[in-house]
């Protein structure tokens, strides 16, 4: 099976997947942007953390890297 | 009563406004897609990995239980954790900011302080690992339409069951200290603790960690749910148990 047509068949879960991904890394992204109070860290390090890791990244920063504002 | 509630609607609020409620979401309905595809793509990638024949036999079908089996591991690991990081700091994040105290002066009575914690526990796990599993249903009955998990619904009860006291220990794990690693580490200990007697047979129908682990032993129907009776009986007991416990340790806490 070429890679395309392999690419093709699994469309179905990528899409939804990515969404979700994207959906939760841009929220975090605009919350590191607008909040910048950290527990630890700063604004360049949270923005690495949230965009080169997918789900991990985001969940680290909201729950131990936010500040206590909400 | 009042109070409580009014704690409980304002716990929610705090979870949602935190963005815990949203990772709790995502992360679920995540595992809810990514087993389907983990359980599509293993055959394929051991076959790209160049298996020859003979080893191409051992190489394990992609069908419903494959599937069933990656959704029952990435609840019990990655889900786990989620959940377990997420509301392990839940009453030693409010002891360490003291944002207790303005309520509890107030008259909030302390007990409705726990109670609202687990209840709001309890039910981001059951809404966490009811929503994954309608993603993977959907996926499973759509990708491999047989008939090798006809006990669905007795594995899911098995998982759901087991939140109650997973959510209990992580709240009283997360009273007993201001320290953030309470939470996480008393849940780690009761796990291993449960680990350790799953290893005597005769302890496994009494475990509550059988619950999670035996799930998909009661989905292609090996065992039934009601040979676990007793260890959803001990797990409801101590989940009660444990709340009271955590509400005994709140009430003599300085906050």
């Amino acid at each position: 099976m070429h890679n395309s047509e392999l690419f093709m068949e699994y469309l179905p879960f990528f899409i939804p997947l990515i969404i979700l991904e994207v959906a939760l890394m841009l929220t975090a992204v605009v919350h590191v942007l607008r909040h910048p109070h950290y527990r630890f860290g700063n604004k360049a390090l949270w923005l690495a953390i949230v965009i080169l890791f997918q789900l991990v990244g985001p969940v680290v920063y909201f729950v131990f890297g936010r500040g206590e504002k909400a | 009563m009042s109070m409580s509630w009014l704690f409980f609607k304002k716990e929610c609020l705090t979870f949602w406004r935190s963005r815990r409620a949203l990772i709790m979401l995502v992360v679920f309905a995540a595992l809810g897609i990514l087993s389907p595809l983990m359980a599509k793509l293993t055959p394929e990638i051991l076959k790209l990995s160049g298996a020859t024949a003979a080893l191409s036999a051992l190489i394990p079908k992609a069908d419903s239980a494959a599937s069933w089996t990656q959704y029952y591991k990435n609840m019990s690991q990655i889900g786990l954790l989620v959940f377990a990081i997420v509301f392990g700091t839940s009453v030693s994040g409010e002891l360490k900011d003291g944002t207790l105290i303005n309520l509890v002066t107030k008259g909030l009575p302390r007990r409705a302080v726990i109670l609202g914690k687990v209840a709001l526990a309890i039910l981001t796990w059951l809404g966490s690992v009811t929503l994954a599993f309608l993603i993977s249903w959907a996926y499973t009955a759509y990708y491999f339409p047989d008939h090798k998990s006809p006990h669905l619904l007795a594995g899911l009860v098995a998982l759901l069951v087991f939140g109650l006291l997973l959510s209990a220990v992580l709240i009283f794990g997360s009273s007993l200290g201001q320290n953030s690693a309470a939470g996480l580490l008393t849940g780690v200990g009761a796990y291993a603790g449960l680990a350790i007697l799953n290893l005597f047979k005769s302890c496994q129908r009494f475990n509550p960690l059988s619950l999670l682990t035996d799930n998909m032993t009661l989905t292609t129907g090996g065992e039934t749910l009601s040979h676990y009776t007793p260890a959803i009986v001990i797990t409801i007991v101590a989940t009660a148990l444990l709340t009271w416990a955590a509400v005994r340790v709140l009430e003599e806490k300085r906050l």
